[in-house]
């Protein structure tokens, strides 16, 4: 013990007489450590933490659970997504289960007032069947939770459970408040329990429910018609408690079998064989619920595992480069190591030693990284989350976090304190003590050796870095630089809800033409339409089609997606009318009704070019009718920017009724930049209605750039960490050559009094970091080719073998390898000669 | 061969200009076997350093084969020194990370003389050294006598008109010093003119003329008799 501590305190001493060296490792240690702390911070948070529940281990969920809305429409494969029928269903046998749960699989935002003379204000809920807080086990921190006997049957029990966060920010913290009325989207609802402070629900996403209701309020909630009839359309997500001795695998048959059951029973006695077929191969998967469901987690775990990996060999560049610092700073401490041998010094006393060194100095940066973490996982989660404020994922590091930097902290210590103990432990006590004697013995190649493999490696980890970081850049530009098939100048786009808003169907017409003058009035403003979903957001309205005349092959998608648009949607938008004619006002309630195909549409049912004037139907029954087709528009993008064009269709919003007459989303084109006229729209729709819920006011490159937030997180950080890496391996290659020089001062010396000129003193050092280049390129490349395959499917619009950008990595990696060695090339050049020769 | 005129070397320090080389007036002959004898701080090295041209901040005038060295560029020097001299070390200053034939080979590798040319003259030199058994080995694998044989066949690879050492057998004990000093000899006989600085009588008694200085200045020349006293020259 008192040798350890006498270790240490020399270790401090030893840092303390090069404070220069000791800022450089911790800072380079702080930075590796610390982006390795913050990425981590964040995979703990969506991968491995569990729910703050009750025996989480045994919760399971009834597949992926990441699919979200209402469907229809089922096909073979595994399901996410179930209709409440089904849930009630298995409810009352659940055999393998201590108790199953229902969850609506979209949080609904509604209005709320928590005291009838309080303004309304919005609030994020999550419906939940009444079993749902005893599979997870969570008990109310105030008042009870909803209980099987609140979502017994439809509307009967207005309750809600409130998140902690609620009640503290929204309702005062006031322990009374259990039993207080509050009115959401008009209905009164009960108060009946405060949830506990770290539970956030069973999904982990951007934004945690501000409160719980029972699934049986849903039409009351949502104000959408019924979700909870026989027959009714696949929107809950369900979670199970096992029971003590059950297997998955035993849960996910006996699941399996009642929903083949259920399927055959909903689709009636005539089910035909194929379907019968389809129906055989449905089945549900059951996976590990401890860590709840969350659709974040499918979204960011690659990009995250990704990031991991770079900002593991950013620490690894650290840690080679400080293993060649202490390695020098070894080689200088060879009299000092000897001397120590030679007065009976252990070989392992002097390892522990400059093991001890390394591990202060790596324990140092872990705190320097600590902090950086700090800062940079705040930034991560605001990205992740979009800058929502109520978000479960939190930046603060627990205990596992902790863990984890000191344990790399520990491995980072190691790693780089092994090569020199490992030096230290092999030095032949003689010839250190009389290499002063030798004219150039601290210059020899094999003590060179080990240096020049570690800089070698980080050159080849950096092209790894730089190649992955080009190859993420190019990527973010080609989806961002593609041609999307409509106008992306000067577009603003607003989400409103008029249903939130209190309008019925029969009040829109007069309430779209307010809205569409009021802008259309204000200066700055070309145009602006309204439509169900904004340009590149595919919505979630899609039905088959059946176009008359055209006999669908066995198994052929049909599936098209809808839209439905004002007049001058097209023209706002930018979406070229190639054929035909655009939607007019002469497309009205009584008119025929009239519809636009874009060109995937054209192509797949009218491959002959002659789409305008054929009709067809479209299988959703709230749309009936025949529709024909009037005009065939370019193909514009929407949803994922890497996805093929989809089969799109316009509706004229006149001539749709009921609840599809809800119109979501207006556009407006801009004669300038759209951010200069934002308010005066928010004001001119304010006019119009007041009380109308504004939901989000963005640009279209805004909307555009939602679409490649992986791509971005990945080629942002990607970038900022191969830049990191490349300065470090600049640092290291700086700071080996300089070393280097000053060992061979002697030989330089020498070799200049016998002749050799300053150029070619200059070249000699060159060319060492030349081959350190070349060796290090020769390794990078195959190593980087490697990785390139590995994220292949990030990339889009290039080649996991892209020239341009491995050229430019290597082009890049070789200009700073020259700077960094230039300059102990041009110490080295200006030995003085006489200097060198009398330097022993 | 070469002329020495009023030669001075100083260096700055805080104290004011401190003097090494004080109004060095010296001939060298062809042929000459030459010793300088001093006690330490004398200047004896500076002068060798000065002869070499490997220190070029002298004043004064020095003539090399009627050459006004002194007027020439640094380069030029370079060049001069690159032809004409060879340096023998007391620390041998080998490089310790190439073999005896690719430390002999060095000079030849920095005058441009090709490849093929440089292999036969260092196997005629391993040769004459006799120390082509040794040829691959590493100076570490050498004893001191051998490491500075292979000093002084470096240096006089090139047949330089003009050989320099300083201290040549301050590291070797008395059979290897005798050794070098015999070659040294052998190496005069055929015409090398040499130089070196020494603190061996026995090691003078090689040469032809010993020249002793003393804080800088030259006090004794046996080739210059007449010499003044430097006492005398400082008053």
């Amino acid at each position: 013990m008192t040798g350890l501590l006498q270790d240490i305190r020399y270790g401090l001493r030893q840092l303390r007489k090069s404070p220069g060296f000791t800022a450089v490792a911790i800072v380079s240690l702080g930075l590796g450590i610390g982006a390795n702390t913050a990425i981590f911070t964040l995979i703990n948070q969506l991968v491995l933490k569990s729910l703050p529940v009750r025996d989480p281990q045994h919760l399971v969920s009834f597949g992926k659970a990441v699919d979200g809305g209402e469907v229809d429409g089922i096909g073979p494969g595994p399901l996410d997504i179930f209709p409440y029928d089904f849930y009630k269903q298995i409810e009352r046998t659940h055999d393998p289960f201590l108790e199953i749960s229902a969850s609506g699989s979209f949080p609904v935002t509604v209005s709320v007032r928590n005291r009838p003379k309080d303004a309304a204000r919005q609030a994020l809920t999550q419906l939940v069947s009444g079993t749902f807080f005893q599979v997870l086990g969570v008990e109310a921190a105030l008042g009870r939770t909803i209980l099987p006997d609140d979502a017994d049957a439809p509307g009967r029990n207005p309750v809600a459970v409130v998140s902690y966060r609620y009640w503290e920010e929204k309702l005062e913290a006031d322990r009374s408040v259990i039993g207080r009325v509050i009115t959401i989207n008009g209905t009164s609802f009960t108060v009946i329990g405060v949830a506990p402070p770290p539970f956030f629900g069973a999904e982990l996403n951007e934004q945690e429910p501000d409160m719980w209701l029972p699934i049986t309020m849903q039409q009351q909630v949502t104000l959408q018609p019924s979700l909870l009839n026989p027959h009714g359309l696949f929107w809950v997500h369900m979670m199970g408690r096992l029971k003590e001795g059950t297997t998955p695998n035993q849960g996910k048959a006996w699941a399996t079998q009642q929903l083949q059951r259920f399927m055959v029973t909903r689709e009636g006695g005539t089910i035909s064989d194929k379907r019968r077929r389809e129906i055989g191969q449905m089945y549900i998967d059951m996976l590990p619920g401890g860590r709840g469901v969350s659709h974040l987690r499918e979204q960011f775990s690659r990009p995250l595992y990704i990031l991991m990996g770079v900002v593991v060999l950013v620490l690894a560049i650290a840690c080679a480069n400080l293993a060649n610092f202490l390695l020098a700073k070894a080689a200088a401490r060879e009299r000092e190591i000897s001397t120590r041998l030679a007065i009976g010094a252990g070989r392992w006393r002097l390892v522990r030693q400059i093991l001890t060194e390394a591990l202060l100095l790596s324990l140092l940066g872990s705190v320097a990284g600590l902090t950086l973490a700090l800062v940079g996982t705040r930034m991560l989660v605001y990205f992740v989350v979009q800058g929502a404020k109520n978000s479960a994922l939190t930046p603060n590091p627990d205990l596992t976090v902790l863990a984890f930097t000191l344990a790399v902290s520990v491995a980072t210590g190691a790693l780089f304190g092994i090569a020199p103990a490992w030096r230290a432990s092999q030095m032949r006590v003689v010839t250190a003590l009389h290499s002063a004697r030798t004219a150039t013995g601290s210059g020899i190649r094999s003590s060179r050796m080990l240096p020049n493999l570690l800089i070698a490696a980080q050159v080849a980890l950096s092209l790894v870095l730089l190649v992955g970081a080009g190859l993420f850049l190019r990527t973010l530009q080609n989806l961002r630089n593609q041609n999307l098939g409509f106008n992306r100048r000067n577009l603003l786009l607003v989400d409103f809800n008029a249903k939130l808003g209190g309008y019925k169907s029969e009040q829109l017409r007069g309430l779209y033409d307010r809205l569409l003058n009021g802008i259309r009035t204000l200066p700055g403003v070309r145009s602006a339409s309204i439509s169900g979903t904004q340009p590149i957001s595919p919505g979630s309205w899609t039905s088959p089609i059946f176009v008359q005349g055209y006999t669908p092959a066995p198994n052929e998608n049909i599936m098209t997606f809808l839209n439905r648009v004002s007049p001058s949607y097209l023209d706002t938008v930018g979406i070229p009318v190639l054929q035909g004619r655009s939607i007019g006002r002469e497309d009205t309630p009584t008119s025929m009704k009239a519809v636009l195909i874009n060109q995937s549409v054209a192509k797949h049912f009218f491959p002959h070019g002659d789409a305008i004037g054929h009709q067809f139907t479209i299988a959703d029954p709230s749309v009936p009718g025949v529709w024909r087709i009037v005009g065939i528009v370019g193909d514009a993008k929407y949803g994922p920017l890497r996805d093929e064009q989809k089969r799109m269709i316009y509706l004229p919003l006149e001539q749709l009724t009921a609840d599809d007459h809800f119109a979501y989303s207006i556009q407006v084109r801009a004669e300038g930049d759209p951010k200069n006229i934002e308010s005066e729209i928010r004001t001119a729709l304010a006019e119009v209605d007041p009380d109308l819920p504004l939901l989000k006011v963005r640009t279209i490159s805004q909307e555009v750039d939602s679409f490649v937030e992986n791509e971005r997180l990945i080629s942002q950080l990607a970038n900022f960490f191969s830049l990191i890496a490349l300065s470090l391996a600049c640092i290291g290659l700086y700071g080996v050559l300089t070393y280097n020089v000053v060992k061979r001062t002697n030989e330089i010396g020498i070799r200049m009094a016998l002749g050799a000129r300053t150029e070619g003193i200059l070249w000699m050092v060159l060319r060492e970091s030349l081959l350190l280049l070349a060796a290090g390129i020769a390794v990078g490349i195959p190593a980087t080719i490697g990785v390139a395959r590995i994220v292949r499917s990030q990339l889009f619009g290039l080649s996991s073998f892209d020239a341009a950008t491995f050229m430019t990595a290597i082009g890049a990696i070789a200009i700073v390898i020259l700077i960094a060695a230039y300059l102990p090339a041009r110490r080295a050049a200006k030995v003085d000669p006489m200097v060198a020769l009398r330097y022993e | 061969m070469i002329q020495l005129k009023n030669l001075e070397r100083s260096y700055k320090t805080p104290a004011g200009q401190f003097f090494v080389l004080r109004r060095v007036n010296l001939e060298i002959q062809q042929g000459e076997f030459i010793t300088i004898m001093g006690p330490s701080g004398a200047g004896k090295s500076s002068l060798l350093n000065a002869l070499a041209l490997l220190d070029d901040a002298w004043d004064g005038e020095y003539w090399f084969r009627e050459q006004a060295v002194h007027k020439m560029k640094r380069k030029e020097r370079a060049d001069l020194a690159k032809k004409n001299v060879g340096m023998v070390f007391q620390s041998y200053h080998l490089l310790d990370d190439l073999t005896v034939r690719e430390n002999i080979d060095l000079p030849l590798s920095y005058k441009d003389i090709p490849h093929k040319l440089r292999q036969g003259m260092v196997a005629d030199t391993l040769d004459r050294f006799q120390i082509v058994a040794k040829k691959d080995l590493f100076p570490s694998q050498l004893s001191g006598g051998q490491q500075q044989l292979v000093g002084v066949a470096r240096a006089v690879i090139h047949k330089p008109p003009l050989l320099l050492a300083d201290e040549p057998t301050g590291n070797l004990h008395s059979s290897q010093a005798k050794e070098i000093m015999e070659l040294f000899r052998e190496l005069n006989q055929q015409g090398t003119t040499i130089v070196q600085v020494t603190h061996s009588e026995a090691n003078a008694a090689y040469g032809s003329r010993v020249i002793q200085l003393r804080d800088g200045w030259v006090v004794s020349d046996t080739a210059n008799p007449e010499l003044q006293p430097y006492e005398a020259v400082k008053q």
